[in-house]
């Protein structure tokens, strides 16, 4: 039992049986350690995972789309992706991998190579943005790690230039910056959801945590008064006459005069709101709303039914035209024919300065003020695009012993050309304002209707039935029959209107510029009941082709109204044998 | 104090069996820490995934554990063979150790020279002769302390060889991997305790050692570097704080009863070595501190069958070779577990039976192998006289 190789058995028994079940308890601690981790070090370390496990991604609420009134579509948003390339997943040869991806975006595998190769560090290299449906599909299909489509929503405007001034645009980040896509932006836009994820290291998602769920909401539509028919009549016939006379620009605005509705509002030259960028800003703006005028002889029938209405003048009297000259003080007024006396319809058809000047002079300025002002002159229309003037009427205490005849001519005040057309359209309403409306109806995500009715938006009276209609129906149509509105006849409709024509302040501010002037003719189709009131204005033509809003603006408005009343189902209302012999 | 003799054996089917439920264990954790958000487990061909090829490697592994098992037992009866055949793998592993150095031969693998390229037979199989060294040299000193005339308390004839040949492989193997080179040196001292040499000599070598082990520290810097972060993790979190961090950060994910089976998130890019070093971690985040206990108490179960088997066996050469052989994989475990739970410095050690890999794994089955051989061969009548 005691011999020296029993004993060391002995030992080395006992030894190995101490040192192991010494592993075994080092072994039984770690699993303390494992307790200890998960209770006292646990709330640290989880905030550190979460910290680096957690993210998100927005989910994107659908822009919604703009309709013209016949529910055409205007702006609607596409869901066109951007396939993008991590170089470092690329396996194999990039030419090889070039020349797979090249059919599938149809861009040059040698295009593709060059663009890998300049960046050998970055994840995410773009190989084709805003790809169609198409592209995506094939490029899915390829079922490479390497290639990806990065999800991106894009504005797209099917009809190109046509309404662009009043549409607007969105930018990059889908933010309505012009026109309707910036006044209805909170609209249309709607509400972009979250959705939590736990990422990779290489933040790729793995699982959406689903306590972080925040379902997007999709924009609302809106839908416009704008016909995109009568818009792309408008279009068409005020690019003509703008590229006719060699004119730096025009506008042009479709009326109904009983709604209010607009449903024409062009500027040219136009521009593309798909790449805004491309042109000045100046192009972009729509000037309809914009930019303020003084409107010239455009102005007469305004001051002569506050004249009529204020029983100042009467329609019977005659007035002396001093035979073209008239002197006020220093200043000498002149009439582009000479005339001797004449009544009031006389004065207007022919547009004469001097009568002007004799009834401004009747009605004395704070009844000129007075008129002015009630036909909404100086104060927005309240029209939904953004950027709307107020136009300039001075105040009373500023006119000047000169103002009364400028004013009465309709210079010394400035008017937006949609105050201008608004301001006929109350005449033809007979004599009740509306608010003009480009704006029909606002529906919701899902096509209900939104918000209040669609009804006609009353602002007031403004003159008398008898006396709208007398400036209408004697007035107005005999500028179309005997005066300078000869050029707005058309053959199956009656024409009533008004030509103007004005220099245009040079740019600085402070003098009429030589040869610098605005044709402008406003008309309205058929007389008896104007279905349409159409304006057309065209600026800085070249002056030795023409320059009269008589001649520069007025076919482009008869070519408007011939157009758009037949499209409209509007009866003719002239008797065509009687039009055919004349 | 207690006196130990030689008990009944332990079967050796239940060695095996265990072995075999680690082996699963680390299978399926394998598996789940190279699944990818790119292709399917097993795609596109089984052999190039990780988790096909470590289920070849299980195979093989098995192979070779029964093979051990069954020829161990003839082998292990063979006097001739039981003197020459460590002296042999001895000599083969220091040549492959050596073999490793040679800058052609290497296989650089994370910076450290420590694999050795065996050729492409259409995958690449690389071999880290470290591996062997640890059979070897736990072999080679069974064999030349508990051979029947050997005396463990002759400096001469015992401790010196001994010394020498500890001192040949922790130097080979230190030289890259420290890891594994500590625990050769651990497991070597204590072979040499428990065989019986003088105490006086078993501190000559520790201080010896120590002091080895303290030159290899200082020659690479990014150990020391590792040792001063492996603490302040905080610190440091995306420098040499990040192995730490991230390890304890998947622990702790995984909580009292896991995030479930292929639910963990750090094995996605944060935890590095998630499937070799690190697959201890994952194990806890998915299987939670449930299952790192399961697998703890599995190599606790090992200890005990080799506890079992040390008692039971029938030579002291087979007594110190089984004592050995489970030490060695016991702290190897501890060792990997203490880095998982940042309990040490990352050494660069994977879990036996558990981390991906061939060669660490065909190593713990040859010795698995052999347990139950000795095991086996405690179950036999005494027909060759042999007993204590």
């Amino acid at each position: 039992m005691s011999s020296p190789a029993a004993s060391i058995d002995q030992f080395q028994r006992r030894s190995g049986v101490v040192l192991l079940l010494c592993s075994a308890v080092v072994l039984l601690g770690l699993g303390g350690r494992l307790v200890y981790i998960n209770t006292t070090l646990r709330d640290r370390l989880l905030n550190y995972a979460e910290r680096q496990q957690q993210g998100g991604a927005t989910m994107p609420a659908r822009r919604g789309i703009i309709l013209d009134a016949r529910g055409r579509v205007l702006a609607a948003t596409e869901q066109r992706p951007d396939v993008f390339v991590d170089p470092s997943r690329v396996e194999g040869d990039v030419d090889e991998f070039a020349n797979r991806l090249s059919p599938r975006v149809n861009i040059p595998a040698a295009n593709i190579a060059e663009k890998i190769r300049r960046r050998p560090q970055s994840r995410f290299v773009v190989i084709a943005s805003g790809v169609d449906d198409i592209t995506a599909e094939a490029v899915r299909a390829m079922h490479d790690p390497a290639v990806n489509l990065d999800e991106r929503s894009v504005r797209t405007y099917p009809l190109g230039e046509s309404i662009a001034h009043v549409l607007g645009w969105v930018g990059r980040d889908g933010a309505g910056l012009e026109g309707i896509e910036a006044a209805f932006d909170s609209h249309l836009r709607g509400k972009d959801g979250w959705r939590g994820t736990i990422h990779d290291a290489r933040r790729r998602a793995l699982r959406s945590s689903d306590e972080e769920m925040i379902p997007p909401k999709d924009g609302g539509h809106v839908v416009l008064t704008i016909d995109a028919e009568i818009q792309r009549i408008a279009e068409q016939a005020l690019a003509e006459s703008v590229n006719r006379v060699e004119a730096e620009s025009g506008i042009a605005i479709v009326m109904s005069p009983q709604t209010g509705e607009i449903l024409a509002m062009a500027c040219y030259p136009t521009f593309d709101p798909n790449d805004p960028g491309s042109v000045p800003t100046d192009v972009r703006r729509n000037r309809a709303v914009t930019d303020p005028v003084e409107p010239g002889s455009t102005f007469k029938p305004f001051i002569v039914c506050g004249a009529l209405d204020g029983s100042h003048i009467s329609a019977t009297e005659q007035f002396d035209c001093h035979m073209g000259v008239r002197m006020i003080g220093s200043r000498t007024i002149k009439d582009v024919k000479p005339h001797g006396m004449m009544d009031v319809k006389g004065i207007i058809t022919h547009s004469s300065n001097i009568g002007m000047s004799m009834i401004a002079d009747r009605m004395g300025n704070p009844a000129l003020h007075n008129t002015i002002r009630r036909f909404g002159f100086g104060t927005k229309t309240g029209i939904e695009c953004p950027g709307e003037a107020d136009g300039r009427v001075y105040p009373l205490k500023k006119w000047s012993k000169l103002s009364t005849a400028s004013v009465g001519m309709g210079y010394e005040v400035l008017v937006s050309p949609l105050q201008l057309i608004n301001g006929f359209a109350t005449i033809i309403n007979d004599g009740v304002m509306l608010r003009p409306r480009i704006v029909k109806r606002l529906l919701g995500p899902g096509g209900e209707a939104v918000g209040d009715s669609e009804s006609p938006q009353i602002v007031g009276r403004v003159v008398s039935s008898r006396i709208a209609h007398y400036v209408t129906e004697e007035l107005l149509v005999s500028v179309v029959e005997n005066g300078s509105g000869k050029g707005a006849k058309l053959e199956h409709y009656s024409v009533l209107g008004k030509t103007g024509t004005t220099k245009l302040i040079s740019r600085n501010g402070k003098i009429y510029e030589p040869d610098a002037y605005l044709g402008t003719f406003v008309g309205a189709a058929p007389v008896e009941r104007p279905a349409l009131v159409a304006m057309v204005m065209i600026r800085r033509p070249n002056h030795r082709l023409a320059y009269y809003g008589s001649a520069v603006a007025a076919p482009a408005v008869g070519e408007i109204l011939g157009q758009a009343l037949p499209y409209l189902g509007v009866p003719p209302d002239k008797d065509q044998v009687a039009a055919a012999t004349p | 104090m207690v006196a130990l003799d030689r008990t009944t054996p332990v079967r050796p089917a239940a060695v095996i069996l265990i072995a075999v439920m680690l082996m699963s264990i680390g299978l399926v954790m394998v598996g789940s820490a190279t699944a990818s958000l790119d292709r399917s487990l097993l795609a596109p061909r089984i052999w190039t995934t990780p988790f096909g090829r470590q289920a070849i490697f299980m195979l093989i592994g098995l192979a070779i554990m029964l093979l051990t098992a069954r020829l161990g037992i003839p082998l292990l009866a063979s006097p001739s063979v039981r003197a020459r055949l460590p002296k042999i793998l001895f000599v083969l592993a220091v040549a492959l150790l050596a073999a490793a150095l040679v800058p052609g031969l290497a296989d650089p693998h994370h910076g450290s020279q420590r694999w050795l390229h065996l050729g492409r037979f259409g995958i690449g199989v690389g071999f880290q002769p470290s591996e062997l060294a640890k059979l070897a040299l736990v072999a080679f000193l069974a064999s030349l302390l508990g051979e029947r005339n050997a005396n463990p308390r002759s400096f001469g004839r015992a401790f010196l060889p001994a010394a020498l040949a500890i001192g040949l492989c922790v130097g080979l193997v230190g030289k890259e991997n420290f890891g594994t080179a500590a625990l050769l040196a651990c497991a070597a001292g204590a072979i040499l305790f428990v065989a019986g040499c003088r105490l006086h000599h078993l501190l000559l070598i520790v201080g010896l050692g120590a002091a080895g082990l303290t030159v290899l520290l200082f020659a690479a810097p990014y150990r020391l570097a590792r040792i001063a972060a492996y603490q302040d993790f905080w610190g440091d979190p995306r420098g040499n704080g990040y192995q730490p961090l991230q390890s304890l950060v998947t622990v702790a994910s995984g909580g009292w009863w896991g995030t479930g089976l292929g639910s963990g998130v750090q094995k996605y890019g944060y935890l590095p070595e998630s499937h070799t070093d690190f697959v201890f971690a994952v194990l806890c985040e998915e299987l939670g501190v449930f299952g790192g206990a399961l697998v703890i108490l599995l190599f606790c179960a090992f200890v005990w069958m080799g506890i079992r088997t040390m008692l039971s066996a029938r030579t002291r050469f087979e007594r110190l070779l089984a004592f050995g052989l489970t030490f060695l994989v016991a702290i190897q475990a501890a060792m990997n577990v203490a880095v998982v739970t940042v309990m040490m410095p990352t050494t660069g050690v994977p879990l036996p039976m558990l981390s991906a890999g061939g060669s660490g794994l065909f190593t713990v089955c040859a010795a698995v192998g052999l347990l139950a051989a000795i095991a086996h061969r405690a179950m036999l009548e005494d027909a060759d006289g042999v007993t204590s």
